[in-house]
């Protein structure tokens, strides 16, 4: 398929839009300059011609205020929409001046007075994702941050494109070069046609495109310090050391203080330095939540040993600081007072602090850790250079590495301007003098100095270093875009203060020639300058299937195209997910533009790869992963592959991806994120493990009885409210219309099921088809009332009726004694928003599950209030409990000890009685759990069900925003992890691709950009099964070339001393000794048993069938065999 | 309610690993039975530990297992209606191995053991039947009374609960020729398909009564690990082992008495002693 066929295509259906927004949507048409115009009509005469590849790069530029207009709605109460209209308008004039020419603009005072002067909203749709990882303190924070990026090289424009996602207020990108060829191997904005080109005004339309909140603008003369004082943080790319340590100067004693971010990536090094000022203070450190604990029990002591609820682990350190509140009895300490923890443990800790004259303990208690803020001394670069500290490291493998990058870039900075230029690749005379230039340096440093340095790091440091590679680009470009939100913010712990990093291992195995590294005069130069033109022809030929088009596969496809893989006509990519573009996903799938929204995620991603990099070889496809799709990712398919990358989002569909890997024996290369962090994991045939030999525990869940009666948290509140949304608005209304279209099969399944949980369902359909029946507007409103009452009243009132306040376990303790919390009724008062609310959204749900249409006057207060007072709600009687009948040989009890399936039967008969009384035709709409949409009311409900309850058991109650994180299960992330993680895998691609490498050549990371760490190590081997003279790992398989039966299959196991006693093929037992029926199928081939018990259909051109067997040795012991592979024909 | 997916085949071999390892050395008191295409629905009979009000009855659960199995929890209901404070009145059951402890390397021993001790030792503070909870926790013999009255009611019944529905549901391979399974079900008494337990199926009363509730019998093995030292056949009530499809749980249980006999032969064919 031509991916950019299918381009041109969107293209045309949008160009009306696109056209018409120009021309209608602009106030002021007139003030656009002339050749807008033309260029407008000059399009609309092109696009009858249907020219529509010359057209995409000039569209490309033209169209970055969809995002906007779609955004305005005409919602005449919200100030926001118009500045957002403002923000419009304007970004239409400066692209406009980008184009024009070189002309360089800064944020004016107007702009920043336009911008200072209604607090920035944050749109909660687009940046949900991110939101979940920073909160809204940090991003208000970056949104009032100007930020300057100085050197639009490959670095420049990834750390961009990361600011640009996360939404600050302005990037400022300074470069007074030129676009040359050996950029276009990692800055993604540059083309062919944009060598010769400002670089900064190169970029700057289509980073404009990925927010058009955020101010763009370009600085293309020289920069003179005082030009930083407009910026909250400032970040250069390509700078000489002696320049930067002025600008540092500056920067470290301005007042207030600049942060002062130099990075630089060089080959397969990279250096990062961070200077925050003589005091910056780090608001939270870690990122993570604050931990809490249920207290037990607190001493009379000092200090005072405070023991807590084996619910759950405690995770506090020594030395933290804590709150109290709720504690009964030692009520001094509910004082909000923080306090020391020492020598904390699983479940106790103790408290500096004298409790001996305070109140003695009755119960209760909440503990709280207090976050404290960290303030850091920055030393400037100069002495910072002289003094480096501590480096941040990141593989222990090798630990001496930094210390010798930090003299090798000095090296490479005088070098630079001693030559004026880089050292050419593979040239053994400028090696030396670089390395001459190390050991002056090195020498000037006495004491520290470094001994035993390696040269051949220092001599592949001087070869690539004028290369800027893409991977570690964008793996640089996570971490520094990530250091600038840290400046802005104070969120997250910044890099004190150097970072340096190399990926040398990323090297062909074999040695490179000079010759191999000569340029080609080709967008891969720099590329080939490194890993030699071999490599390189070895990338575009490959064959890579990425799996999943979200925020990984984004930055993957970018990172492809740029590097050149699957670049030439035998070289393929395919990449495939099921998924259609979701608003939220924008802030960080960077190939995706709003006009997007609803399309398939990978066509889309494809085609925007494309324009990245034309030679690019795609295919786009829109099957999920998955058992059901191996018609389409066939044996062929999957034969011809050279690697595989995953770029999911799900535990199982990687689980499945690894399986296959094992399978056809192909690379895997793994990496996820979850906000700040992200992982790497290599899966090399037979090096390493496979993905799925660790697993990360399981999630906690929460047992049964505390989610339907003792919540103690918010997640437990928000756990009962989706199944109540779920129950409620789909599974019932889906029941209702099962029943209805065909009640004589309904009511037999419901008999034969016949047991308790097909009695509760029919009870919920009856009650939906009959006394809750609604036909009106008011019939939902009286709904929902009673409905407030059933839960938030009633059912306490119930539930301590049952258990009073005072109830005593059978060991005397209090029923009521923590983790539970004592529950309270709510008395429905319209007057409180949160149940006029609750009330709204439920009502407004319930019409939808019938199809009554929702009047305007729902969302109005007063209207609902007077509505709600209405209903008539019955006075609650706790039910007194069962009676007990005392006669053991009664033949007639109690209702509740009725048989359900004689319950049942009634049940289908009062069913039946009622669906009469329905209308002809009458069906129910079933509704779906979108969490993403804020108009739907879903939200609301749920939130509006979990803070209720909350509020029953007064636990602290969350916002919508926080609900929809939690009941949502939203994954939070932002785009540097993104990056980081794509860069990492894009290093240890080069290796796969190259072949030949060791299994510790290879790498594996964990990263957290919120401490920051980084643990980078070699994979772990896979797992070797001895058994008499054999081995095997989860790589091997056994093959038989045989048309066998089950019982020669046995025997030829026997002669390997294993005893089998079960026997599978895919999801179908073949054989197992329980069965003493499988006992005849000894002598059928396991072939035919396959097709018949496993309804195996095995394609014409496959020759064999694959079983897995589990057997023993001839001591018992369970042995793990590889799969066998049968050849039966 | 079987969730009908499809487990992964490592998943495949360590059940049949654990399976193996229940039939080898069962736990006590519990009775594990599993139809050979559907590994994911687990039943498992539980006598009712001596001492406790649940003493003499059999109880049936099922277990069903997410194709994330071991990885997440299975899921457990009890099918035999039962009084007590951590299983809902519609056989839900709270008990944190289930949730909160629940740990892939557990295994279904472990989560069998657990439920069995649950029988033995109830924890009204945590209670899902918050009357039965209330009850224990004011008036141990009125709970216990109780508790023997449902036992005696619901678990004692020599009629057998498996609902064959349940089985069929969750086979795949049952579910693609249903018609042809129930059609072969029908007149025979001597089904080939069938092994042993069909033998019971196609007895009169129960062939008749498959057939005209259109659900598929099994047409392939179950096994029944029985745990108890002393055998089935040494109590009346082993026989609530059957799968025998039901549609009308009143007549089916009249006429038991005259197949009792029969399925007691049966059965004894069919199972494999431990």
């Amino acid at each position: 398929m031509d991916a950019r066929f299918g381009w041109g295509l969107r293209l045309g259906f949008l160009l009306p839009v696109v056209v018409g927004f120009l021309l209608g949507a602009v106030p002021g048409v007139r003030d656009l300059p002339l050749y807008a115009l033309l260029l407008l009509s000059s399009l609309v005469l092109m696009s009858g011609m249907g020219c529509w590849r010359v057209l995409s790069s000039v569209l490309h530029y033209m169209l970055p205020r969809k995002r906007a207009a779609g955004e305005e709605v005409p919602d005449a109460a919200v100030g926001g929409s118009l500045l957002k209209k403002q923000r419009v308008d304007w970004s239409v004039a400066s692209s406009s001046e980008g184009l024009k020419d070189s002309h360089h603009r800064k944020p004016s005072a107007m702009d920043r007075e336009r911008n200072g002067s209604s607090p920035p909203e944050i749109d909660e749709d687009l940046h949900s994702r991110q939101l979940a990882v920073y909160g809204r303190e940090t991003m208000r924070r970056l949104f009032a941050s100007n930020v300057l990026i100085s050197g639009m090289n490959g670095l420049g424009a990834e750390i961009a494109k990361n600011l640009v996602l996360a939404g600050v207020k302005s990037v400022t990108l300074h470069d007074d070069g030129a676009v040359d060829m050996w950029d276009l191997s990692s800055n993604f904005f540059f083309s062919e046609d944009d060598v010769g080109k400002n670089r900064a005004l190169a970029c700057v339309q289509k980073l404009q495109e990925l927010n058009n909140t955020v101010i763009i603008s370009t600085h293309t003369t020289k920069l003179s310090k005082e030009d930083l004082s407009f910026f909250q943080a400032v970040v250069f790319t390509e700078i000489t050391l002696e320049k930067a340590i002025e600008f540092d100067d500056y920067c470290h004693n301005h007042q207030p203080p600049i942060s002062f971010i130099k990075s630089e990536v060089r080959g397969l090094f990279g250096s990062v330095f961070v200077d925050f000022g003589p005091e910056f203070t780090v608001a939270d450190v870690d990122g993570e939540e604050p931990h809490t604990g249920i207290i037990a029990s607190i001493s009379n002591d000092s200090p005072a040993l405070v023991t807590c609820v084996d619910d759950e682990r405690l995770e506090f350190q020594d030395n933290d600081l804590v709150v109290f509140s709720e504690v009964e009895g030692m009520i001094e300490l509910n004082d909000g007072k923080p306090r020391k923890v020492k020598n904390s443990r699983p479940y106790s800790f103790y408290l500096e602090e004298d409790t001996t004259n305070f109140g003695s303990y009755v119960k209760g208690g909440i503990v709280t850790q207090v976050k404290q803020p960290k303030v850091l001394k920055f030393k400037p670069l100069k002495d910072a250079l002289r003094d480096p500290g501590d480096f941040l490291l990141s593989d222990f493998s090798k630990f001496d590495h930094p210390q010798v990058l930090h003299l090798a870039f000095q090296a490479l900075d005088r070098f630079r301007c001693n030559y004026g230029r880089f050292p050419v690749a593979g040239c053994e005379d400028d090696a030396k003098k670089l390395i001459d230039h190390f050991s002056i340096i090195n020498e000037s440093m006495g004491d520290s100095r470094t001994e035993n340095v390696d040269d051949k790091l220092l001599r592949h440091f001087a070869s690539g270093s004028r290369a800027i590679l893409n991977p570690m680009a964008a793996m640089f470009g996570g971490i520094v875009g990530q250091e600038v939100v840290k400046a802005c913010s104070g969120k997250f712990h910044p890099i004190f203060q150097f970072f340096y990093f190399d990926s040398v291992e990323s090297l062909p195995t074999e040695v490179l020639e000079a010759k191999d590294l000569t340029p080609l005069n080709s967008c891969y130069d720099a590329q080939i300058s490194v890993f030699g033109s071999k490599l390189q022809k070895k990338l575009e030929e490959a064959k890579v299937f990425i799996v999943g088009s979200g925020a990984l596969g984004c930055e993957f496809l970018k990172n492809l195209a740029l590097m050149g893989v699957s670049c030439c006509h035998q070289g393929k990519i395919t990449i495939t997910d099921d998924d259609v573009i979701e608003k939220s996903n924008l802030s960080r799938q960077f190939l995706f533009r709003d006009w997007n929204i609803g399309q398939a995620k990978s066509t889309v991603a494809a085609s925007a790869a494309c324009v990245i990099n034309p030679n690019l070889h795609i295919e786009a496809l829109q099957n999920r992963a998955s058992p059901e799709t191996e018609n389409v990712f066939n044996d062929s398919f999957w034969e011809s592959l050279d690697v595989v990358i995953n770029a999911l989002d799900n535990i199982n569909a990687r689980m499945y991806m690894d399986q296959r890997c094992v399978y056809f024996q192909k690379p895997l290369l793994e990496s996820g994120t979850l906000g700040p962090k992200c992982n790497t994991q290599m899966v090399i045939p037979h090096l390493t493990e496979n993905y799925g030999a660790s697993r990360d525990p399981p999630e906690k869940q929460a047992p049964m009885c505390t989610v339907h009666s003792f919540p103690h948290n918010i997640d437990h509140c928000l756990t009962w409210a989706r199944s109540e949304f779920e129950g409620m608005l789909e599974k019932t209304p889906s029941e209702v219309n099962k029943f209805l279209s065909n009640p004589h099969e309904y009511a037999a399944a419901m008999k034969s099921a016949g047991d308790a949980q097909a009695r509760d369902m029919l009870e919920r359909v009856i009650e939906c088809l009959d006394k809750e029946r609604c036909e009106t507007f008011e019939d939902c409103i009286a709904w929902a009332r009673m409905k407030f009452e059933d839960y938030f009243s009633n059912r306490v009132k119930q539930l301590t009726f049952t258990f009073p306040e005072d109830s005593m376990t059978s060991t005397g303790a209090p029923f009521w004694s923590a983790p539970k919390r004592f529950p309270r009724p709510l008395q429905f008062t319209a007057s409180d928003p949160s149940h006029l609310h609750f009330l709204m959204a439920a009502s407004i749900l319930r019409a939808e599950t019938f199809g009554i249409p929702v009047p305007d006057w729902a969302k109005n207060p007063t209207k609902l209030i007077v509505a709600g007072d209405r209903v008539l709600v019955p006075d609650f009687q706790p039910k007194e409990g069962v009676k007990i009948v005392t006669d053991e040989k009664a033949t007639s009890v109690s209702a509740a000890s009725i048989d359900d399936a004689a319950v049942i039967n009634d049940l289908i008969v009062k069913l039946e009685e009622c669906s009469k009384k329905l209308p002809p035709g009458f069906r129910m709409k079933p509704i779906q759990f979108e969490k993403d949409d804020d108009t739907n009311y879903h939200m609301d409900f749920i939130a509006g069900l979990a803070n209720m309850r909350a509020r029953n058991y007064s636990i602290p109650e969350v916002d919508k925003l926080k609900a929809k994180f939690i009941a949502g299960r939203i994954i939070p992330a932002i785009a540097t992890s993104t990056a980081l993680a794509t860069g990492l895998v894009c290093l240890e691609l080069y290796k796969v691709l190259a072949g030949g490498h060791k299994m510790e050549d290879y790498k594996n990371t964990f990263a957290n950009l919120a401490l920051p760490l980084f643990t980078i190590s070699e994979p772990a081997p896979p797992k070797v099964v001895e058994h008499q003279d054999m081995r095997w790992t989860v790589w091997d398989r056994w093959v038989i070339k045989e048309n066998l039966t089950l019982r020669e299959l046995m025997n030829w196991l026997r002669d390997k001393g294993l005893d089998a006693y079960s026997i599978s093929c895919g999801t179908s037992l073949l054989y197992n000794s329980m069965f003493p029926k499988h006992k005849e199928r000894l002598d059928k081939k396991v072939v035919d048993l396959a097709k018949e018990v496993a309804k195996a259909e095995i394609p014409p051109y496959r020759r064999h069938l694959d079983v897995v067997v589990a057997c023993e040795d001839d001591d018992g012991n369970d042995i793990d065999i590889p799969l066998i592979s049968i050849y039966f024909r | 309610m079987a969730t009908n997916e499809n487990l992964p085949p490592n998943v495949i071999k360590q059940l049949a690993k654990e399976l193996k390892n229940l039939d080898d050395s069962p736990p006590e008191g519990i009775k594990v039975i599993v139809n050979d295409d559907d590994f994911s629905t687990i039943f498992a009979d539980i006598e009712g530990p001596a001492g406790t009000p649940y003493e003499n009855g059999i109880f049936r659960m099922k277990l069903l297992l997410s194709h994330d199995f071991p990885h997440s929890p299975p899921k457990g209901y009890f099918l035999t209606k039962i009084f007590h404070p951590n299983i809902a009145t519609n056989g839900e059951i709270c008990v944190n191995t289930l949730k909160k402890d629940w740990n892939p390397s557990l295994g279904l021993r472990h989560v069998l053991i657990v439920i069995r001790c649950l029988l033995i030792e109830p924890f009204p503070e945590s209670a899902l039947n918050e009357q039965a909870g209330k009850m224990l926790l004011e008036n141990y013999e009125e709970y216990a009374r109780h508790a023997r009255l449902y036992t005696g009611i619901h678990a004692l019944k020599p009629k057998p609960k498996f609902k064959t529905a349940a089985i069929s549901e969750s086979t795949t391979a049952l579910n693609v020729d249903q018609k042809a399974a129930s059609l072969t079900a029908a007149p025979s008494s001597k089904t080939v398909a069938g092994p042993e337990l069909s033998a019971v199926a196609v007895s009169p009363a129960a062939s008749e009564l498959a057939v005209e509730a259109a659900s598929a019998r099994p047409a392939s093995a179950t096994t029944t690990v029985t745990a108890s030292a002393t055998g089935p056949t040494s109590k009346p009530v082993a026989s609530a082992g059957f799968p025998v499809p039901l549609k009308k749980e009143g007549t089916i249980a009249a006429k038991l008495p005259a197949v009792d006999r029969k399925k007691m032969d049966a059965r004894k064919k069919s199972l494999k002693r431990l």
